[in-house]
């Protein structure tokens, strides 16, 4: 696979601008890689990927969708002069469909967020679910979970937006006999992320919808904020059919942005919704959109996306990271990191001698110069670790420090554990270039220098990427490297899916990690749905992880974003799990 | 009794164009099955960069299983012909767009490029080779050289960069890419967007589209450029050293007259055949140079097609450019026998 970033992926977008997704699908893919695929492929989830959804009617059809729409020519004038009222937007690759029930690619969905809005939504300056299209919630035991949905609203077609709606959307989704659902089509996230968890849903009045879960749990809040739960016009659909929010149709729902036209492979445009309910109803995390038009554009070649960037042509655009730094210190451009939701880590299997010894551990994680490691071999937005998680994530506890570098502790902790003279070990490192091991090689090389002078002798070893991540989950490596990125922002898809055992009886085979009362908080928390008290039980399982070293955690890294000077309405960091379009404005001089 | 249509040229003629075309369908064909097996013969496969490496083994039986590429290939092969001759070009397997739609709008793209190409290449091409013929072994010839060697040498790409650093990023005079700038939008008719702006009587459109059109054009001339050039200035010095030249010189024809008329016209015959060869470099250049201009036509659409495996787009893409090549050297072919009477009559 090509390691060239010509488009963004599923990954990093999800990192990036806000979705979840079932954290077993990703399992060990670990974090934002620095680098993506250069495919501009929708990467499908673990189940086989849906057959061909499109219309077989537009075999011959001689032109791209929508192309002769009004606003074809309404623009004109305001092109070319550089328009303030125009964001441009270089990706690297086109959406395959903008129906969010059925898309599983981040070209997609990046689309769909802006043009739908969904129950629930990520605050984005921080990772708490807060509401969107639902007003309040309750909820008398975390099974039967009540919605108070906005009143008002309307589709961007007139449709009346209220709990029929919605319920019109969950039978969408759920029911395989409904009449709205095409054999060609598959529904992905719902299949994956709600089919296990929703037992009912049903509209108690036009405004209230309820929801019963098969089991109590707090994680429904944040998987409504999937873009794929996006709430779509029942009547458009109705009027479209097979072809809604395809190529050859239209995208219908109440968000920010309309949808103006489609030229496929080239650009999406879509224009501002002046009578979205979100900008008039004071919300603290977000307003109404000051651009008028937003403009995606698909760029495949990295090059020539940094070089329309530098032109002028893109006001934004997903640009390689070496891209990036080249423009640091260059007075026309921002450069403004995104809330770290990733971290590398060591790893120790305990089934093996004497990586079971809790003071070997401990003495490997006093006995390595972490702050020289992120200071040589990371970016300058990079921080070094302490806790597991990084800081934007619930439950992250301020108090844990990074472990202090003292090889004379080591020493005597070796000599605790019975091998005052070290050992020799296999440490294996990835294969791969990663965000959160930027050069697994040198990292792994600078640890095994460090750990050499308390006595410890590492065989640095790596095998094929696919094989390195089968390996790790049998429990092959007895000392390796991986790293994690959040897919939603929530702990439980952190440190829970790290240390919840995937059976639920014994200990997960790629660290043998066996501590009964972690198991007990991390099951907790799947449960609680009070945001402070869940907060409490994830810093106790932090303080677990910290003592009891299963993984030494190396850096919190985050990729940066860059800005041209007259690019305004951002924030340092940037959101995360949110795009920030309606804050977004230009000021050419 | 020998057959009237030996003594009838116009006849003759047909038959001979008739033959020509005949040919073309044994060629296609051969086409077909050769990039067929070739692409499958990539190794990846589609599943597999589809689905991902944590992919479950099920479920990349089951999704081939879908696509049919659980097939013996020659299965494979004759299904694809099949649905080929009934017009189905097939769908993708990533984007699950039909092909034959991509095709309508990719190909007007891919041919509006070439076709400004060619114009700029043949134009300087002839004009620096005639310039260099008469300037023989001046500073002009040694320029015309060293300009044709940099052509030749330069890689596509390198030279895409340098231009759209200098004119789009520095200068800011010409756009960086793309067909249009993504502000404006087109009506489609034809696909050709230089047609369509003018159909929708927009001036400023067609202009903008103009301005978009010259540094990928130039940049793809640049293939055929040299070649042409380096020929007609060879062809040019050896049509001039002709005895009937040199009697029209005698006769006292203006300089200007022979040039055009009696040198020219006779040293354009092997360009002709060249630039139908060089058709094929400015298919190949397209896939650079639509790249690096995120041009959407089928060079950019190949590229991608085989970075991810996708075997219908691939195809279509290979059989498309060789119809494509076989048809204008088919044109050029019986251009001959228009322009040169002793074809004909072989």
């Amino acid at each position: 696979m090509s390691i060239k970033k010509s488009q963004i992926s599923r990954r990093r977008f999800l990192t990036l601008a806000g979705a979840t997704t079932a954290a077993g699908i990703l399992a060990a893919c670990g974090a934002t890689p620095t680098s993506a695929p250069a495919t501009s492929a929708p990467v499908a989830t673990d189940t086989a990927a849906a057959a061909a959804t499109t219309a077989p009617q537009a075999t011959n059809t001689a032109a791209p969708a929508a192309s002769d729409t009004p606003a074809a020519t309404a623009t004109a004038a305001a092109a070319a002069s550089g328009a303030n009222d125009t964001l441009i937007q270089g990706r690297g690759g086109d959406s395959t469909a903008l129906d969010p029930a059925i898309v599983t690619d981040g070209e997609s969905a990046r689309v769909c967020i802006p043009v739908y809005d969904t129950l629930t939504i990520i605050e984005g300056k921080s990772t708490k679910v807060v509401p969107w299209l639902a007003e309040s919630w309750t909820t008398p035991d975390s099974k039967v979970w009540t919605f108070k949905l906005r009143q008002g609203i309307k589709f961007h077609d007139g449709t009346d937006f209220n709990a029929d709606a919605v319920v019109w959307n969950f039978d969408r989704w759920s029911k395989k006999d409904f009449k709205y659902r095409y054999a060609t089509q598959k529904y992905e996230y719902w299949d994956n992320e709600m089919s296990q968890l929703v037992a009912s849903y049903r509209a108690v009045d036009p405004n209230t919808l309820e929801l019963t879960l098969t089991q109590p749990s707090s994680l429904i809040l944040v998987k409504l904020t999937i873009f794929a739960f996006g709430i779509v016009s029942p009547t458009a659909v109705q009027a479209q059919g097979e072809k809604f929010a395809t190529q050859n149709g239209k995208p219908v729902g109440t968000g920010r942005f309309k949808f103006v036209t489609w030229v496929p492979n080239d650009k999406i445009t879509v224009e501002r919704n002046d009578d979205w309910w979100g900008g008039k109803a004071n919300l603290a995390y977000t307003e109404e959109p000051k651009i008028k038009t937003l403009i995606f554009r698909s760029i495949p070649d990295n090059s020539a996306r940094f070089a329309e960037f530098q032109a002028g042509t893109l006001d934004i655009a997903d640009l390689a990271q070496t891209d990036i730094i080249t423009l640091q210190g260059n007075p026309n451009y921002d450069i403004v990191p995104a809330l770290s939701l990733s971290s590398g880590y060591i790893a120790f299997q305990q089934s093996v001698k004497p990586f079971d010894k809790l003071e070997v551990r401990q003495a490997i994680a006093h006995g390595v110069d972490w702050a020289a490691i992120v200071k040589n071999f990371y970016d300058k937005y990079a921080q070094v670790a302490a806790g597991f998680m990084p800081p934007a994530i619930l439950g992250y506890d301020p108090n844990l420090k990074p472990y202090a570098f003292d090889q004379n502790l080591s020493k005597q902790l070796l000599a605790k554990a019975g091998v005052p003279d070290g050992f020799t070990t296999d440490f294996w490192y990835i294969p791969v270039i990663r965000g959160y091991f930027p050069d697994s090689k040198a990292i792994a090389e600078a640890i095994s220098a460090d750990l050499a002078k308390i006595g410890i002798k590492c065989n640095l070893k790596t095998e094929d990427w696919s094989a390195y991540l089968t390996d790790r989950g049998e429990g092959k490596f007895p000392m390796w490297m991986l790293g994690w990125g959040s897919d939603n922002g929530d702990p439980d898809n952190y440190i829970g899916y790290h240390f919840l055992w995937a059976n639920g009886k014994t200990p997960n085979k790629e660290d043998s990690y066996n501590n009964p009362d972690l198991q007990k908080l991390l099951r907790e928390g799947q449960v609680v749905s009070d945001p402070t008290q869940r907060a409490q039980i994830y810093q106790q399982a932090e303080q677990i992880v910290y003592n009891d070293v299963p993984r030494i955690t190396v850096a919190y890294v985050t990729t940066p974003a860059v800005f041209p000077k007259y690019v305004k309405g951002w924030t340092n960091p940037l959101p995360v799990f949110r795009d920030w379009y309606e804050y977004y404005y230009l000021q050419r001089s | 009794m020998s057959l009237p249509a030996a003594r009838d040229p116009i006849l003759k003629m047909t038959t001979y164009i008739i033959r020509r075309i005949l040919v073309v369908i044994p060629v296609i064909i051969g086409v077909s099955f050769l990039s067929f097996f070739f692409v499958h013969m990539i190794p990846g496969d589609p599943v597999t960069t589809m689905l991902g490496v944590r992919a479950r083994p099920q479920d990349i039986v089951q999704y081939k299983a879908q696509m049919g590429l659980d097939q013996p290939i020659y299965v494979q092969y004759i299904r694809y012909i099949e649905q080929l001759l009934k017009g189905n070009w097939g769908t993708s397997i990533f984007t699950r767009v039909p092909v034959a739609k991509d095709i309508s709008y990719r190909l007007p793209a891919t041919i509006e490029a070439i076709f400004f190409a060619l114009i700029i290449g043949i134009v300087f091409g002839i004009g620096m080779g005639i310039l260099a013929a008469l300037k023989r072994n001046t500073l002009i010839d040694t320029g015309a050289s060293l300009v044709a060697l940099t052509g030749v040498s330069m890689p596509i790409f390198w030279l895409a960069l340098i231009l759209i650093y200098l004119f789009a990023v520095n200068l800011k005079v010409l756009p960086p890419g793309s067909r249009l700038d993504a502000e404006l939008n087109i009506k489609y008719v034809t696909g050709f967007y230089t047609i369509d702006s003018l159909l929708m009587g927009r001036l400023d459109i067609f202009w903008n589209v103009i301005k978009h059109m010259i540094l990928p054009s130039f940049v793809l001339s640049t293939t055929v450029m040299p070649g042409i050039m380096r020929l007609t200035r060879a062809s040019m010095l050896e049509v001039m050293q002709k005895d009937y030249i040199r009697t029209a010189r005698a006769k006292g024809l203006r300089m200007g007259k022979v040039i055009m008329k009696h040198t020219l016209r006779n040293a354009l015959l092997p360009v002709i055949t060249v630039i139908g060869l060089e058709i094929s470099g400015l298919l190949g250049g397209a896939i650079l140079t639509e790249n690096a201009f995120s041009w959407t036509g089928m060079g950019q659409w190949f590229y991608n097609a085989i970075t991810v495996r996708d075997y219908p787009i691939i195809q279509a893409a290979i059989l498309l450019n060789a119809i494509i090549f076989i048809f204008m050297t088919m044109l050029i072919d019986i251009s001959y026998a228009f322009i040169d009477p002793r074809i004909r009559y072989q």
